[in-house]
């Protein structure tokens, strides 16, 4: 029984390896066209944003940082447009770009 | 033989990560980098609590699974050190978090997010725990300090929804919490067994 068990966790384990959260998926795009780190943290610098760092996920860039209204946030946004898509304050999503319109 | 039994080992043992997640609190300062550093620490931090609430949660049951094994014999003797260092970690977790928010209005503007909520919760309970965690407590009590420490139960479910709430992806907290989940339905099982006969 423990044993199974402990085979259990092991396979969800590396089911759950390097993917995707899942969080927000961008359309496919050419990782030539990618905006660079700098680009993408000065733009948002400009828009009155503080960025502490990114990564890539679901083929977005995805900051995390201070938005305009001082909220500690992780935004994912359009790789080659710089656009926001989506942000997320502590797991409560605050702005999707799919509502927005 | 001896030193596995000393309890300042396991002490020694259950503080060293926090020692190397305080070491990299000191270093990683203030600066831009610092930022990212934090985010690591207060994930780091988090998860070293939840995962001791794990196996504070896990002794009971596998002292049912596995009566005659001497391990977890020495483990149920040991438990409070393991509660003692969840409540710990979620100290310095709830530190690195206020240090990184820097003022109370800060806090207190995002206080209302379910995120946010359930981890207050969650660490609020376990003051009482940590408390009461010690001889002098526990002597003094009597009967009532069995019935205080199953506050861990809210603790960990509201621990749980804190995890699954803040962190992109739930595996991981479902991994931690799913073991201990099935470890409480078979210890159920087992002790309804002996009515059935």
């Amino acid at each position: 029984m423990t044993r199974s068990m402990i085979a259990m966790m092991l396979l969800s384990l590396s089911a759950t390896g390097a993917q995707a959260t899942g969080r927000f998926q961008c359309e496919a795009t050419d990782r030539a066209t990618w905006l660079s780190e700098t680009q993408v943290a000065e733009k948002l610098t400009a828009a009155g944003w503080q960025v502490s760092h990114m990564k890539e996920d679901g083929g977005c860039w995805e900051v995390y940082g201070t938005d305009p209204e001082n909220r500690r946030v992780e935004a994912y946004l359009h790789p080659v447009s710089g656009d926001v898509q989506l942000v997320s304050q502590r797991g409560t999503i605050i702005f999707d770009i799919r509502n927005a319109n | 033989m001896e030193l596995r039994d000393h309890p300042h080992t396991l002490w020694g043992l259950l503080t060293l990560p926090g020692i190397g997640f305080l070491l990299l609190w000191l270093v990683s300062g203030n600066d831009s980098m610092g930022r990212s550093g934090t985010s690591f620490l207060l994930h780091q931090t988090g998860e070293m609590s939840a995962r001791m609430i794990v196996v504070a949660m896990a002794i009971s049951p596998m002292r049912h699974i596995l009566p005659s094994s001497d391990f977890w014999l020495w483990m149920r003797r040991r438990r409070r050190y393991f509660g003692v260092a969840a409540f710990g970690y979620a100290l310095l977790h709830t530190a690195l978090y206020l240090a990184d928010m820097g003022s109370s209005d800060a806090v207190l503007a995002e206080v209302a997010l379910p995120g946010i909520w359930t981890g207050w919760i969650a660490f609020t309970l376990l003051v009482p725990l940590a408390l009461t965690s010690n001889d002098a407590m526990l002597f003094r009590m009597g009967r009532h300090w069995r019935r205080l420490q199953r506050l861990t139960y809210p603790a960990a479910i509201a621990t749980l929804a804190h995890w699954l709430l803040i962190h992109d992806g739930a595996a991981a907290a479902l991994v931690h919490f799913g073991l201990l989940a099935a470890l409480q339905v078979l210890r159920l099982l087992k002790t309804q067994k002996p009515k059935e006969i």
